[in-house]
């Protein structure tokens, strides 16, 4: 150890940079982790917000190749208990319709729609959907954070990487660590501290599928209730939706 | 292995019909899409998520690459339920209870009870909506 410390000083008199050994950060930077609580708290203290979502996702083929596929989805949002998504991508067109009393999916490439009986809050609906029907609420992380169903235990690492623009917006970004997943997210700065993007890279496939997501926000848009209650088009067939595979069996 | 799937897998080698295993490839992961999440979404999804070749947007929604490779159907059940659908769906001596991903052709929707089923022949089909795509469920005729 004596060694080392000399051979550090005389490398810092040679004016040799040894950032490794100099300061260590902590692995978990508590300046990250209160930016995230700061965007969690103001998500909770918006009453009603419409966001239009760029998506990129990508899934991996047997033999390791990655297939990335691209979309949008419209999010309204009445809280605590109404919620319209619209959803585009390369396999889906969907539209799910939550009013508070019952919940409607309708896929729009068939002309079929599912409707059933909903919690009342938009929180417990995601929940319900995902445990009962395998049907998750889209880009359920806005209705998440803030609220206790994140866990900031399963942070592992969390870092301050700098400020960044995002679409014109200059944001500040961070990125997270957790077992199965590594997450980076762009957090408006200022008085409104919104996400402005977010990637999350799986790490539970050794070729890493990635998802990308960035945000535009209407904080104050103009909608009726009725945006929140499902009318059927013409031929619309009504269908089931179908129970999750652990459900079902219950 | 069961012996329904044996059946329907020996019918479909019996016909000629190529097995989409050999067609195209398999999804075996996708990417996380949240940070929050009630569990491990990537569980078990990967096993049965079979590839469809050549699936007709008109038929079933939820993709339409026209290539040999197909994503995003089917995580419900193991991999035997996989098989099972598959193979049910090369032949169409559907088994009551059974689930395909696409429909045979001449089917016709009849609304009964106010819920839209498809007839194809004598084999009465229920499309079911689920997280992933849309599936279709062999069922005895409704009325």
């Amino acid at each position: 150890m004596r060694r080392l410390s000399r051979t550090l000083a005389a490398l810092a008199l040679a004016g040799v940079a040894v950032p490794a050994l100099a300061q260590q950060p902590p692995a978990v930077d508590p300046g990250a982790m209160s930016a995230l609580q700061a965007m969690g708290t103001y998500l909770r203290t918006l009453k009603s917000f419409q966001v239009d979502v760029a998506t990129t996702d990508e899934d991996v083929l047997d033999d390791g190749q990655k297939i990335q596929y691209s979309g949008t989805t419209s999010i309204l949002a009445r809280m605590p208990n109404g919620l319209r998504a619209e959803v585009s991508n390369d396999r889906h067109e969907r539209t799910y319709l939550y009013d508070g009393k019952s919940f409607t999916l309708f896929a729009k490439r068939l002309n079929y729609y599912a409707t059933v009986p909903a919690p009342p809050t938009v929180g417990e609906l995601a929940r319900t959907l995902d445990e009962q029907y395998d049907v998750g609420v889209p880009i359920v992380d806005l209705f998440r954070w803030g609220t206790p169903s994140f866990s900031t235990a399963a942070v592992t690492g969390a870092i301050d990487v700098g400020p960044s623009v995002v679409e014109g917006v200059t944001c500040q970004q961070y990125a997270f660590r957790q077992d199965d997943i590594d997450w980076q997210i762009w957090i408006q700065k200022g008085d409104y501290p919104l996400p402005r993007r977010l990637v999350i890279t799986t790490k539970t496939d050794e070729a890493r599928p990635q998802h990308t997501a960035e945000y535009t926000w209407n904080l104050a848009p103009s909608f009726n209730d009725a945006a929140f209650v499902f009318d059927p088009p013409e031929g619309a067939g009504k269908v089931v939706l179908a129970k999750a595979a652990s459900a079902a069996t219950k | 292995m069961n012996k329904t799937i044996r059946i329907s897998l020996a019918v479909a080698l019996a016909l000629g019909v190529s097995l989409p295993a050999q067609a195209g490839k398999n999804v075996r992961s996708s990417a996380r899409a949240n940070v929050n999440s009630n569990k491990n979404v990537n569980v078990n999804r990967n096993v049965n998520k079979n590839v469809n070749v050549n699936r007709d947007i008109d038929i079933d929604v939820d993709h339409h690459h026209h290539g040999g490779y197909y994503g995003g159907c089917c995580y419900h059940g193991g991999v035997g339920t996989a098989m099972a659908v598959t193979a049910t769906a090369m032949v169409t001596a559907a088994v009551i209870g059974s689930m395909v991903n696409t429909l045979p052709s001449g089917c016709s929707t009849v609304i009964v009870n106010g819920f839209a089923y498809q007839q194809c022949g004598s084999t009465w089909y229920q499309p079911q909506i689920a997280g992933s795509s849309t599936t279709y469920i062999v069922v005895n005729a409704p009325r």
